[in-house]
């Protein structure tokens, strides 16, 4: 969580690997040649070090950056890459043909991070504010659930529904405001409930990236958050057996993960590799500093399998993927009326205690989701056309506390949802000159939903084209714009019962958004971006059509049928800096929202068998919302990092004059991390700690709440960490104790808030253990 | 790993595959369900009689015929005599059903998770005793006995009624505790004793 990487610096070296000749020889006679250049400059580099490893050699670059190796056999050549003040790389070569390489390296400070970037297919934008997560930062997030893997990054929170349920918040915005891309495509689930994580695994990922601010262009015009990027790494680049072991054991909640990845290129067809992944999660009910949490267990089982091929100029690839996952919902928490929902806030601890335990009862949720893509790109002269198909399926069922009351109903969920969707889509990757390079495609969007039991939003079939296209041109070496333009086109129809008749209401929406980047490099310190963006969100279903009891939040929420697209202006700025020991950012950005769709309470309230509900209606306001991140990062000395990071957003309804709900407090989040010297078979180890500070949620709208924002809260964490070389193979083993101090804290964007506090003291154990059976 | 392993491998995990992959909505899109098939409960009715003449039974009952939301649920005012002892029996309905579901036997087979408790709203006089209790002799409230006492004029004195679901919660021993569980109902009958 220290290191986070900016953007920029993650772009720090990129590989690709471009064969360009073919002259078939006999065996030991290949030539491997290549170039080395800066990828920021485009220079070449001289003196850079070439060595490779089973020739136990080294070439140094030409002052054209220029390198040759001759008389090599058709097998793997581990090469390993140095330069000064630049990140040392590694990469594996088949020879099996004259081959020519071109290999970027970038300039970074001393503890900055590399990453190996393919430069087909990314589809990303050229400009952006994202905050990276992978490697040795990711590997220190294992085993948790994506929003909480999140949730310290500036300008990311999570949006709770007690310890397991964890909702990513980018900006201050969250469910169909921010986009998850599972493997490039758009993760569709049902999103529209706050208690609804996200169903995805992310062991799937090496990388998880978070690009803020309005994404509208490559992603679709409702990314008006952000969007977060889980990318599996880039199958086809080896030859061999590689695995990865990722364990995991956490003491709050005695919680255990085991994730494992193998894959295998084949040598006798090269280009040909697969991959099989998997990952089991298990957890007993939590504990806070004073009571456990009645059946807050979960489990989850998850594996995905892939196949790529690759060939000289075009490649294929299949994904499929399966999470299934059952979680218990705190008996505390669920409620029958509001009532209930005052009783449990009065009595300040809940009323159901309990030990430990694994087992998971009503209230519960099963979700699954299944995920199927297909690849194929082809690449001509300076294009590559880049096809997709995906089929995504999913299941979510809800059970209430209470099961039927007759005995000879089936024990079913009250409430299950299953969608289904294909999504198509089409781009092509162009450089029309050495100045101007974009993407333009098309994206086909398909889905059917239906519900069995309770109602609470309608069965409907969708179908949604967006086109679109955007260039990047580099006005000068030190200048580059970037510019995109979209259109949408969204058909809805709805079925549900009112009255005992049937509805079939239609409705269309649709609408151009466009965005505007410039990034300009003042120097090799300082770096700036200017972001502008427009968003249209059409509204979700739940929005239009839900009607009924919100499951445990004591809300009767009723849909408007009229709605209009929601639309939104987003303006960021981001400034990047990088001095000799010291990196950080500010990112400062604001939204001008029309026709902001949000629940706005109304009365009287509605009464039910059940008791009176307090009733929220969707509705249309204008909003505003404003925010900064800041990130800094100083070596103090060669041991010593300190780092800061810094987060706050506001928000504000224009129509009513008053503040909006649910906005992340401010926050702040200090860190020390202290490098050891590496002893014998332990390398990098380090210590660290971090205090992390959240303020009291101010700026709160008046009564719109059941319960005061709670108090600020600090929590102390540390941990220990070091890779440990056993066998040619580098473990990496972490020891984090998070809530150190055992605080008694309950968190504003916890739904949970009302009822008990969050988790006490959590020690977690980590460890990564890379198989590469590549390795001589 | 031999190739011919790593091929056997991926044949399994394609059957695999195929075994598992592609799973169907269940529902047809254009045919939702319609809400009024799932369980619902619609009225509670309070069957009422004077100890004294079991045979003037009068029923006040709080109906939401359309379940939660939609149309206003009607609500009887619950009248009776001043000094009197009543016989309360509870029925709860689902009227949306054909023949219409008694709830209330399943509650009554469900008494150790059950309890039905009664509260005044304003001040008058009027008490209420259980006459059916669980397993754990703690009472289950289906059957209760209200002795009224003085008449008043007020309207807005009212008589709440609220069944908790108090799976694993429900105390052993003792009269019940109120505060614990889940309410699946809680209707306020306006109550008038002349």
């Amino acid at each position: 969580m220290k290191t986070i990487l900016l953007a920029w610096i993650v772009l720090c070296i990129s590989i690709s690997e471009i064969q360009a000749q073919s002259v078939r020889s006999s065996a030991c006679a290949y030539t491997l040649s290549g170039i080395i250049q800066y990828t920021n400059s485009g220079e070449p580099v001289e003196g850079a070090l070439v060595f490779i490893q089973e020739l136990n050699t080294y070439v140094l670059t030409d002052p054209d950056g220029t390198f040759r190796v001759d008389s090599l056999c058709a097998q793997n050549y581990n090469l390993h890459i140095d330069m000064l003040a630049c990140s040392h790389k590694d990469t594996v070569v088949w020879m099996q043909e004259n081959t020519f390489m071109r290999i970027g390296l970038t300039l970074v400070d001393k503890d900055g991070e590399i990453t190996v970037e393919s430069q087909h297919s990314q589809n990303q934008p050229e400009i952006s504010s994202a905050e990276v997560l992978e490697k040795e930062e990711l590997a220190r997030l294992r085993g948790s659930s994506l929003g909480e893997s999140l949730k310290y990054l500036p300008g990311v929170t999570a949006l709770q529904t007690g310890p397991t349920i964890f909702k990513p918040v980018i900006q201050g915005m969250y469910g169909t405001r921010v986009l998850i891309l599972n493997n490039g495509i758009r993760q569709e689930g049902q999103q529209w409930g706050n208690e609804h994580a996200p169903e995805v695994d992310p062991f799937i990922a090496s990388k998880i990236s978070v690009i803020k601010g309005v994404q509208s262009i490559r992603y679709g015009s409702d990314a008006i958050g952000g969007v977060v990027l889980l990318e599996p790494e880039a199958l086809n680049t080896f030859r061999g057996t590689k695995a990865l072991i990722n364990l995991g054991g956490f003491s709050n909640n005695r919680a255990g993960v085991a994730s494992g990845i193998v894959e295998h290129g084949f040598k006798k067809i090269p280009g040909l590799a697969v991959r099989l992944q998997g990952t089991v999660r298990k957890g007993g009910n939590t504990r806070t500093p004073d009571y456990w949490l009645k059946n807050t267990g979960f489990q989850e089982a998850n594996f995905s399998a892939a196949a790529a091929y690759q060939g000289r100029r075009w490649g294929l690839e299949t994904f499929y993927s399966q999470f299934n996952t059952t979680l218990g919902i705190f008996t505390g928490s669920h409620i029958g009326n509001v009532s209930d929902l005052i009783t449990a806030i009065n009595s300040g601890q809940p009323a159901v205690t309990s030990d430990f335990s694994y087992a998971i009862e009503r209230p519960k949720q099963i979700v699954n989701h299944e995920l199927w893509k297909n690849k194929v790109y082809y690449r001509l002269g300076q294009q590559t056309l880049v096809l997709e198909y995906a089929r995504q399926f999913n299941k979510r069922q809800e059970y209430d506390s209470h099961k039927a009351y007759n005995p000879s109903l089936p024990d079913e969920p009250q409430l299950s949802f299953e969608l289904t969707t294909h999504t198509v889509q089409a781009y092509v990757e162009h450089r029309i000159s050495r100045r101007l390079r974009g993407t333009a495609g098309v994206m086909y969007i398909n889905q059917a939903n239906t519900y069995q039991g309770r109602y609470f939003i309608p069965n409907f079939a969708s179908n949604a084209i967006g086109v679109y296209v955007t260039e990047a041109y580099k006005l000068s070496a030190k200048t580059k714009v970037e510019a995109g333009l979209r259109y949408d086109y969204k058909y809805l129809k709805s079925y549900y019962y009112e009255n005992n008749v049937l509805q079939s209401p239609e409705r269309k929406f649709q609408s151009p958004t466009a965005n505007l980047g410039l990034l300009h490099e003042w120097s090799s310190h300082i770096e700036t971006q200017v972001l502008l963006g427009t968003a249209f969100r059409a509204p979700n279903v739940n929005e239009l059509y839900s009607d009924g009891v919100h499951h445990g939040a004591a809300a009767y929420e009723i849909g408007n049928p009229d709605l209009k697209p929601e639309k939104a202006v987003n303006a960021a700025f981001t400034l990047n800096y990088v001095f000799r020991k010291c990196f950080g950012y500010v990112h400062a950005y604001g939204y001008y929202f029309n026709n902001y769709i949000y629940l706005k309470p109304v009365f009287p309230p509605t009464l039910t068998i059940r008791g009176a509900f307090p009733t929220f209606e969707y509705t249309q306001v204008n909003a505003t919302y404003g925010g900064l991140d800041i990130s800094v990062n100083d070596s103090i000395t060669e041991k010593i990092i300190l780092s800061a990071r810094y987060s706050m957003v506001s928000a504000y309804n224009r129509s009513q004059d008053e503040w909006l709900i649910y906005i992340p407090p401010t926050r702040l989040q200090l860190g020390m991390k202290y490098l050891l010297p590496a002893v014998g078979r332990i390398k990098k180890p380090y210590v660290s700690v971090d205090g992390i500070l959240t303020a009291k949620k101010k700026n709160v709208p008046a009564n719109a709440d059941y319960m005061a924002p709670p108090a600020g809260y600090f929590l102390l964490q540390a941990e220990a960490g070091t890779y440990i070389t056993l066998a040619k193979q580098e473990m990496l083993v972490t020891l984090t104790a998070q809530n150190i101090l055992n605080t008694h804290y309950r968190d504003y964007l916890d739904r949970f808030r009302y009822y008990a506090d969050a988790a006490g003291t959590n020690i977690i154990l980590r460890l990564q253990i890379p198989l590469d059976f590549t390795k001589q | 790993m031999k190739t011919n392993t790593i091929l056997k491998s991926i044949l399994a995990a394609g059957i695999l595959l195929a075994a598992v992959s592609c799973k169907k909505n269940h529902g047809d899109v254009a045919n939702p369900v319609n809400p009024n098939e799932t369980e619902l409960i619609t009225t509670v009715k309070l069957i009422v009689y004077p100890l004294s003449d079991p045979s003037a039974e009068t029923i006040f009952a709080f109906t939401d015929a359309d379940g939660a939301g939609g149309n206003e649920p009607s609500i009887d005012t619950i009248r009776l005599a001043p000094s009197t002892e009543y016989h309360v029996e509870v029925l709860v309905l689902d009227e949306t059903k054909n023949p219409v579901d008694t709830t209330s036997k399943e509650i009554e087979e469900e008494r150790n998770v059950h309890q039905f408790f009664y509260t005044k709203i304003g001040s008058y006089g009027l008490t209420t005793n259980y006459l059916d209790f669980d397993d754990h002799n703690v009472p289950l409230g289906l059957n209760i006995k209200v002795t009224t006492g003085a008449a008043f004029t007020i309207k807005t004195n009212q008589l709440k009624v609220v069944l908790k679901h108090q799976p694993g919660l429900k105390p052993t021993s003792g009269q019940g505790d109120s505060s614990l569980g889940e309410t699946d109902i809680e209707v306020d009958f306006p109550i008038l004793v002349q």
